[in-house]
């Protein structure tokens, strides 16, 4: 089977060495983009809509002139974005065969186990009956949908890039692509969230981001086949 | 990574590939179309499908060329990228057990004999393919006109063409594999 595949009507096909040509002779004629600029301008792309919508939907939070000085307002900004980076560099990896993710699980275990304990000194220094509203909030019945419908636009955008890559293992780098995006929506979402307790972060925040990355591991074996 | 150490070869010759140098590059093809062939034979045996797995494979590296990180082993990439093509055909293979692709081409191929329920097929399977790729096939595959034929009418690239060409057959093989469960 050396000279290659048969076509219809008997004729010879493509043998692997014109294809080899042709493929050769195509190196310069077709630059590929730069992998690293693909992922890039997509989750910027896609936090640009999830921003928008975030803004015509639900606005700054009231209190935004005053919460600009607070230590809760920065942390629930920074826990999702320093995710959203743990996500980046184990997206850039899963996209590439051959490579394993791991950096980009050791930054995300760290970034996630930092919000844990500061959610629990919190907690453990409250007076009993704060417990409560520590955990829970005021928002409970929208910020975690919330979180996952601003991270729509950012997992499609995502979706794309991964599929311009070549990942081999499908439903981790679906995962990779959720947890991203609902990492960089939940830092959007914060700027329009009034709630301050790093517990109720952790946890609603926690199970956005979480809840977009199963969305991603299912979407993954169907939409990343190559 | 220690820069001492001198590239094996593959590694120098994709490096320079991505730098845009052909000669490289067709060297580096040729090398990997050997190694493809003896990993997909030693792993099938004597199937008529390696070879068409060698040209998936190719086309594939080729489509995917920047996912290669110079800082890292070529040949972890390259194995990777063979085994996911392997497993890919495989899980295709399984869900039929005759070899679709064989009787696409069969039906294709059919001149003035071919009952008239197999033409109907043939449009049905043609219908699900995206319009280009449709008369690709069509031209192609049919009515019997080189890739160079239509490349020129076309405009498109005969790289193009022919990646178009074998994602439709594959496409159409899923189907007819998929009605068969």
């Amino acid at each position: 089977m050396r000279n290659g595949v048969r076509f219809a009507g008997g004729q010879k096909g493509i043998s692997t060495d014109a294809l080899i040509d042709t493929l050769a002779g195509d190196l310069s004629a077709t630059p590929v983009p730069s992998v690293r600029r693909t992922l890039a301008l997509a989750f910027a792309f896609g936090s640009a809509v999830s921003a928008a919508a975030m803004l015509e939907l639900l606005g700054l939070r009231p209190d935004m002139a005053s919460a600009l000085a607070t230590a809760s307002f920065w942390i629930k900004l920074i826990f999702p974005f320093g995710l959203a980076v743990a996500g980046l560099m184990a997206v850039d990896r899963l996209g590439r065969p051959g490579a394993a993710a791991g950096r980009g699980y050791a930054v995300g275990i760290a970034v996630a186990g930092t919000m844990a304990l500061l959610a629990s000194v919190q907690l453990a220094t409250a007076p009993r009956d704060a417990i409560r509203p520590l955990l829970l909030g005021h928002t409970l019945d929208h910020c975690t949908a919330l979180i996952m419908l601003l991270a729509l636009p950012i997992l499609a955008a995502g979706m794309y890039a991964m599929r311009q890559m070549a990942p081999t293992r499908l439903r981790l780098a679906g995962a990779a692509v959720g947890v991203t995006a609902g990492a960089l929506s939940a830092s959007i979402y914060a700027i329009a969230c009034d709630e301050t307790a790093l517990p109720f972060v952790t946890l609603w925040y926690g199970a956005g981001i979480a809840l977009t990355g199963v969305l991603g591991a299912l979407l993954g074996p169907r939409l990343l086949r190559w | 990574m220690d820069v001492s150490a001198p590239n094996p070869p593959l590694d120098a010759l994709m490096i320079a590939a991505q730098a845009g140098d052909e000669a490289a590059y067709r060297a580096l093809l040729k090398a990997l179309a050997a190694t493809l062939r003896s990993y997909f034979a030693r792993r099938l045996g004597r199937d008529a499908s390696v070879e068409d797995l060698v040209q998936d494979t190719l086309i594939a590296i080729h489509e995917r060329r920047a996912t290669y990180d110079p800082q890292r082993p070529f040949a972890a990439w390259f194995f990777a990228i063979a085994r996911y093509k392997l497993i890919d055909h495989l899980r295709a293979a399984r869900r039929s057990a005759s070899s679709p692709v064989e009787e696409i081409e069969d039906i294709a191929g059919a001149d003035e004999e071919t009952p008239a329920s197999a033409r109907l097929d043939l449009e049905r399977l043609l219908d699900g393919l995206p319009q280009r790729s449709r008369d690709i096939v069509r031209t192609v595959k049919i009515e019997g006109q080189s890739v160079a034929e239509v490349s020129l009418r076309s405009g498109l690239s005969p790289t193009a063409i022919r990646v178009l060409l074998h994602r439709a057959v594959k496409a159409m093989s899923a189907k007819v594999g998929n009605s068969r469960r």
